[in-house]
């Protein structure tokens, strides 16, 4: 009887909703973020309040929808194409649905599916341009050039000037070795140099090369910013696509939006997404130690103690909540505490490169030569490219006297670096006053000197070409090259420079030469000089 | 001839290989290996493993704690080369090494030696000692061979460094890489350690190495791709976008700078990094690859990095080489759309017949493998989907990969060895305590470097779910069909033998330095049909993916079965001609004994 009801009360209702099979937890889901837990059980309780009360199809569908976003963006394509195709058939006048299917499709290698998504997206909502591009980009991944082209073509003509669109048909060209062509669509497009994509810059490169430029190509290469292979790419940029994306609370999501704050320079809005991480997982100490990094980099010291210290109460071997510590450290003048903290760190990973070297510059202020140079020849060691702490343990070596000890390392830096200036300079300033064994050493501090040829216009060169000058015997030159150095440290808040500097000055008065080459509290200064240094005659013939 | 065995002569050898391979070709080579599967009407090749079969029992093991080291998944390599000189390859196999559990600052554990992973030597025994054709057979020869790498292995690069006729090897590890000499003779194979005399124990972690003659001094040198800066020390618990524990990327440590050997002779070698402009580009290198992409008589120096652009070292020809990075300049950076791929594996060759190498590279799942045509002046074009290449490798990711002609048709086919970097939802759901197993791919080259995938039809081990990781070239059976070994990342190796049947003529050169001494690696030969094509490839054991390839060159004529005339362009220059080498043989040429060519043919 009470079925008989129910067939009767259905068929006065319209077609039977089948809502689909039971929606299944992801695999390893006790080990997603609690956030991301909670998102996940909303959604499926929305779904089966929907399941309950035989929702309308298209509102079963939207549920569905829902839950497949949430599977798509943290990575359950396998369940997020299902709910997808169940929101597709449910609500299946909402194009997103489709679309957002053929985007997993085509990451699945299923381009069949992918073409047939797109196209029912398309045909939903003729007057977007996202399912059109996405069909000209999987065209074109299909080898199928011309139909590429007509997608491309027909996302400019509902959008004139629509960069990507413009950027793809380019490609097309550039492939077809049509350089002209694509040039002509990239050159409107060129016309502002601080917005240019990167993205468009290196095509018009590449277009430039084809055409037998290189010149131009170069031109266009040099304009890229310096980490332009990270860009996304602009084809794939679209609404529908940043509304998936925005549903994201995970910390990852969060802490990435964070660091491109940071790189932005943006460090208030860094600390916001770092600190609304660590909130939705307050038990992570690397979020919370994240949300310390932010509260330093905005000047908030004493807040980013708070939380770096609750960072190393949750976990005591995290060797980077040392790291940021010691930074906290620093910044309130707490040398010793920030000594700790990086000693703390590194004990925990020897390999912290920021550590050491902060470690080796607190061990230098605090006049402990001896462990400064300990924690550069350990930079030294481990990292080839660290020319800087090269430099300081030369230098360091120098000032203590250790002069054989200094250019040994040198030598060997140099094999490594031949092109630091930092190096040579350095080397040359040892040639030219401590080189008591060897008469010839100021002459061949000379020559080198002479070899770094165009100089470079700053405080430490133009000190080591003062140097050199008073040990060759040309003191009103030295006198001269001295005092320019001096006028710029005089402008600096430290003073110690600028002491060590007229010392040096008294000295050349006195018509006498340096002897240590470096000294300890010196700092390497490169702030330009009013004036380039100028060939002089002692770099000429030196004698 | 400076050799130490008493080798096969060509005359012998060709015989030898001619009783395998002669016109029978519906007739299996060896009487172990057997395929009783019909050959389908479609299939245009077939690969058959009979690793099991011939005693090639290895199984990698990466060493997983459960706290997904980052280096877990990254290996490891596989080597076929001649090592013991009898005219049959060998086998060498990189292991992994257990790893240290959860506690961040654990050294690895320390094994006592019996019970370490180490990796391993395997003897052809197809050709015997006295030159006759036995059937194919490996021998586990790791113990006698001397050779003790336990280190967490991950590449093996493979090149005559001592010029005494016997291929050495370089293995590439997560630690100290090593140098072994081979000194085998009549007794069987033998490796001797120089690591600690030749100054390559770089203790970064290293993957690809290429070996290669830089400068042209007539010693082959080292370039030693670096990875990143991950130790136990800073290890990292990366995690999906919804917070599970996954397996790092490159980008959650820094990038290191390659390296760059310089041989001084008497196995000792100058780490020449700084001085040839490299050092100052750390990135992320996974594959290396050495070639004269400009044909200017210098080889030049391709590296595949992860996430980072990369490289093209242009070989400035300098006595002591000074390199320039011309990859971005050259459209061969990153892919067309301005984006730096994950590149992992790479082959160069001449895929169009046009006679320059061009690159292929392999990516990531959701990326495309790439494909950049060459010019012929090293400049490129992307040309990833206008192949067939690009869509059907966006379901993988791409590692190992060769250029074969699997059917001998003259038009070089490739092979990619595919394992995923992270969780593969579907395999996690049913339990799979590693995740990431893919099927590998196969392109068919239909002529004038278009492709089609012909994965299904190719043999049933390819389509197989595994981890794969390393593959490497080569002619095992001397048939004169190009043969794969495949390695997988925590699975078994495979030995994917060529059992295509064709009516194709086919030609197989060594080609050797003056008097004979080595393997002229980078030498490029050109063969000339009948038809007025022209096909050209390269003596080289670089390439793919942490493996080392059979450096003998293998031509598929096609339908061509009349004599050819050969040209030679040989490292650091000059060209030499030989005509009426007959197919269906290998032959050995020697640098100066050839017709010297006045101009050189491009």
């Amino acid at each position: 009887m009470v079925c008989l009801v129910a067939i009767l009360l259905l068929a006065g209702c319209g077609e039977a909703v089948d809502p689909g099979p039971e929606p299944r937890r992801p695999p390893g889901f006790d080990q997603l973020e609690p956030a991301v837990q909670e998102q996940f059980v909303e959604l499926l309780d929305r779904l089966a309040r929907a399941r309950a009360d035989a929702a309308p199809a298209p509102e079963m569908g939207r549920a569905w929808g829902e839950l497949g976003k949430w599977f798509d963006v943290y990575r359950f394509p396998d369940s997020a194409m299902h709910c997808y195709r169940q929101a597709a058939r449910l609500d299946a006048n909402e194009p997103r649905w489709s679309y957002y299917l053929g985007l997993l499709a085509v990451n699945d290698g299923d381009l069949d599916l992918a073409v047939a998504a797109f196209e029912t997206a398309e045909r939903l909502a003729p007057e977007s341009i996202a399912a059109p591009m996405q069909l000209a980009e999987l065209k074109l991944k299909r080898g199928q050039a011309t139909e590429a082209g007509e997608h491309y073509r027909r996302v400019l003509d509902t959008e004139p000037g629509n960069l990507a669109a413009s950027l793809g048909l380019a490609r097309l060209h550039l492939q077809n070795h049509e350089a002209d062509l694509a040039l002509e669509l990239l050159k409107p497009h060129l016309g502002d140099e601080a917005r240019v994509p990167a993205e468009l810059r290196y095509l018009a490169a590449q277009a430039h090369r084809l055409r037998g430029d290189a010149e131009l190509a170069r031109r266009q290469l040099d304009l890229l910013p310096e980490d332009h292979g990270d860009r996304t790419p602009l084809g794939v940029q679209d609404p529908w696509r940043n509304e998936l994306m925005a549903i994201k609370v995970n910390s990852n999501h969060l802490t990435r939006l964070g660091i491109r704050a940071s790189r932005q320079g943006n460090f208030r809005l860094a600390a916001r997404y770092s600190g609304r991480a660590a909130a939705l997982n307050p038990d992570n100490a690397e979020l919370r130690t994240n949300y310390a990094a932010s509260l330093l980099a905005l000047g908030r010291a004493g807040d980013a103690l708070e939380q770096v210290d609750k960072a190393l109460a949750q976990d005591p071997n995290l060797a980077r909540a040392y790291l940021v510590k010691g930074g906290v450290r620093l910044r309130l003048g707490d040398r010793l505490g920030a000594r700790e903290a990086f000693l703390g760190a590194l004990a925990l990973d020897g390999g912290l490169k920021d550590a050491r070297r902060h470690l080796g510059r607190i061990y230098q202020q605090m006049g402990e030569t001896e462990l400064a140079i300990d924690q550069y020849a350990e930079l030294r060691k481990r990292y080839r490219e660290a020319h800087q702490a090269r430099f300081w343990h030369a230098a360091l070596l120098a000032s203590l006297g250790r002069f054989d000890q200094a250019m040994a390392a040198l030598d060997a830096d140099l094999e490594v670096h031949p092109q630091s200036p930092l190096l040579r300079l350095l080397r040359v300033r040892i040639l030219a006053t401590a080189s008591g064994k060897s008469s010839s050493g100021p002459v061949e501090a000379a020559a080198l000197f002479a070899g770094l040829a165009p100089y470079e216009h700053d405080v430490y060169s133009i000190e080591s070409a003062a140097m050199v000058a008073a040990a060759l015997g040309y003191h009103a030159d030295a006198v001269e090259l001295q005092r320019r150095a001096i006028a710029v440290l005089e402008t600096l808040p430290e003073g110690e420079p600028a002491r060590i500097a007229r010392r040096r000055l008294v000295l050349y008065s006195e018509q006498k030469a340096c002897h240590t080459p470096w000294q300890r509290g010196e700092l390497l200064i490169t702030k330009p000089v009013d004036a380039p240094i100028g060939t002089q005659e002692w770099m000429e013939s030196p004698h | 001839m400076n050799r130490y065995l008493p080798r096969v002569s060509a005359a012998c050898l060709a015989v030898v290989l001619l009783a395998g391979c002669g016109d029978d070709r519906d007739a299996d080579s060896s009487p172990m290996i057997s395929d009783a599967r019909p050959q389908r009407t479609d299939e245009r090749a077939r690969l058959v493993d009979v690793a099991d079969q011939v005693g090639l029992g290895f199984t990698h093991d990466n060493g997983m704690s459960g706290d997904l080291y980052f280096i877990e998944p990254v290996g490891s390599g596989a080597a076929l080369v001649d090592f013991d000189n009898d005219g049959d390859l060998d086998v060498l196999l990189v292991q992994g090494q257990r790893l240290p559990a959860a506690a961040p600052n654990s050294p690895m554990p320390a094994e006592p030696p019996e019970a370490a992973l180490r990796s391993r030597v395997f003897r052809n025994e197809l050709v015997h000692a006295d030159g006759t054709r036995g059937e194919l057979r490996f021998t586990d020869v790791t113990e006698s061979s001397g050779l003790v790498a336990t280190g967490y292995g991950m590449g093996v690069a493979a090149g005559d460094i001592d010029n005494d006729g016997r291929i050495d090897v370089y293995l590439t590890n997560f630690g100290a890489n090593q140098l072994w000499r081979n000194v085998s003779d009549a007794s069987g194979i033998r490796f001797q350690d120089v690591t600690e005399r030749s100054g390559t124990g770089d203790a970064r972690w290293s993957t690809s190495a290429s070996v290669a003659d830089l400068d042209g001094d007539g010693l082959l040198d080292l370039y030693v791709a670096n990875y990143v800066n991950f130790r136990f020390e800073n290890h990292k618990t990366c995690r999906t976008p919804g917070g599970r524990p996954n397996y790092c990327g490159p980008q959650s440590y820094q990038g290191e700078p390659d390296s760059m050997f310089l041989n001084k002779g008497e196995l000792r070698f100058e780490d020449v990094s700084g001085r040839a402009g490299i050092l100052g580009s750390p990135s992320s290198g996974l594959g290396v690859v050495t070639a004269d992409f400009d044909r200017d008589g210098h080889l030049d120096i391709y590296v595949a990095n992860d996430l980072q652009p990369n490289f093209l070292w242009r070989n400035l020809g300098a006595d002591t080489p000074g390199f320039e990075d011309v990859a971005l300049l050259s459209g061969s950076a990153v892919a067309m759309d301005g984006r730096a791929q994950a590149s992992m594996g790479l082959v160069a060759g001449d895929i169009d017949n046009d006679g320059d190498d061009d690159l292929f590279m392999t990516h990531l799942r959701t990326d495309s493998n790439t494909l950049y045509r060459n010019d012929g002046s090293a400049g490129f074009i992307d040309a990833s989907f206008t192949s067939g290449l690009g869509a059907p490798s966006l379901a993988v990711t791409g590692f190992g990969t060769v250029l074969i002609d699997l059917d001998n048709d003259g038009w070089l086919d490739i092979v990619t060895a595919n394992g995923a970097v992270a969780i593969i939802e579907e395999q996690a759901r049913q339990g799979s305590p590693y995740p990431l197993a893919e099927p590998n791919l196969v392109f068919y080259n239909t002529g004038g470097g278009d492709f089609i995938d012909i994965t299904d039809s190719a043999g049933g081990e390819l389509t197989r779910l595994e981890v794969s990781r390393g593959l490497a070239v080569g002619d095992i059976d001397n048939d004169g069909r190009s043969d794969i070994l495949l390695s997988n990342n925590n699975g078994p190796a495979r030995l994917l033998m060529n059992r295509t049947r064709t009516d194709h003529h086919w030609l197989g050169l060594r080609l050797l330095t003056a008097g004979g001494t080595r393997d002229a690696l980078g030498a490029q030969a050109t063969v000339f049909l009948s038809d007025d094509r022209r096909l050209s490839r390269r003596a080289a054991t670089d390439g793919s993916y942490l493996s080392a390839s059979d450096p003998r060159v293998l031509f598929g004529l096609g339908d061509d079965d009349q004599p050819v005339t050969v040209e030679v362009r040989w490292p650091g220059g000059g060209v030499e001609q030989w005509q009426g080498l007959s197919p269906g043989r290998y032959h050995e040429l020697e640098a100066g004994t050839g017709t010297p060519v006045e101009t050189a043919t491009r």
